[in-house]
């Protein structure tokens, strides 16, 4: 019932959820984050591929990365979400905070769209 | 089904989810649930044995929780029961409710309200001397489920946190018609 995390650059991370985020090991989880956090990371993808249970206090540690995080412009995002999950998604309006992506590659490229440089207007 | 009993409130989690894996497999469930009913089910069932584990006060040093289900024609009807000296239910859901007008999300409070959402005539109640029993009905979840988390007679904030400013209409009893009695707060 672990979850990992996976740096793809210097401010970015996936975590795979894994089989549960529940009150058993949210606050290993919501350490882990806090740690990445420190470190730089400003963009967490949260892979629920399999997830099969995410109660309240795992949506509540989620919701704190995310009060942690958006002052300094970081996002919280989901990926691969399961159908366990989305059902928590759907009953607690979660789809309103967070955006959702089909796969892990799809939310990584979402940020990279958004940090790649703006081309410049012509003269 | 038959009501099962655990006693280890450390692994109560897991072998209640073993046994719902169990019963859905051989699906058993079905009907009256469908898939979505039975991930309705399991949440709902975590959600009140997470809070038992978490914050019930159990007077002997071997806790005692019962679960059973019973299938009806349209819907399941579910009974935990446990030796913990019971708590305040409705003061703990107004608690979570005061939560949800936090400026920002909150990281805590919303288990109590999750479970409200997902069922019908939840009644909590003793069940005998240092027993407890809550008890629920459930039905496959529809649009108004998904639609009326959280809300079912909670007044506009005047600033509502901003990713909950719709509000929605619960059906069924609602958290008002709850008829509970009062209980020493455990925790």
């Amino acid at each position: 019932m672990s979850f990992t995390i996976q740096k793809t650059s210097p401010s970015a991370a996936v975590i795979r959820v894994g089989k549960a985020l529940d009150f058993r090991n949210a606050a290993e989880f919501k350490a882990a984050c806090q740690e990445h956090a420190r470190q730089g990371v400003r963009f967490f993808v949260l892979d629920f591929s399999g997830t099969g249970i995410l109660d309240s206090t795992g949506l509540g540690v989620i919701f704190s990365l995310y009060r942690q995080l958006t002052p300094a412009g970081g996002q919280v995002v989901f990926a691969s979400v399961s159908r366990p999950v989305q059902v928590v998604v759907q009953l607690t309006r979660t789809y309103k905070v967070f955006r959702q992506f089909p796969t892990v590659d799809a939310a990584v490229q979402s940020q990279h769209a958004a940090q790649a440089p703006r081309p410049t207007g012509t003269a | 089904m038959s009501t099962h009993r655990f006693t280890n409130l450390g692994t109560v989690i897991d072998d209640v989810h073993a046994l719902l894996d169990a019963w859905m497999d051989e699906g058993s469930l079905q009907p009256p649930l469908n898939p979505d009913g039975e991930i309705v089910l399991r949440l709902a069932v975590h959600e009140w044995i997470a809070n038992l584990v978490q914050h019930a006060s159990f007077l002997s040093s071997e806790p005692e929780i019962w679960l059973d289900v019973q299938r009806n024609p349209d819907a399941v009807t579910v009974s935990i029961e446990d030796t913990s000296r019971g708590f305040d239910l409705l003061g703990q859901l107004e608690e979570q409710h005061e939560l949800l007008h936090a400026p920002a999300p909150s990281e805590r409070g919303r288990g109590l309200l999750m479970l409200i959402t997902c069922t019908d005539d939840l009644n909590y109640c003793p069940a005998g001397e240092n027993r407890q029993q809550l008890s629920f009905t459930l039905k496959n979840p529809d649009e108004a489920i998904f639609a009326g988390l959280f809300y079912p007679d909670v007044q506009s904030a005047a600033s509502p946190a901003p990713f909950l400013h719709e509000e929605a209409h619960l059906g069924g009893d609602g958290l008002t018609s709850l008829p509970l009695t009062p209980q020493p707060d455990s925790r």
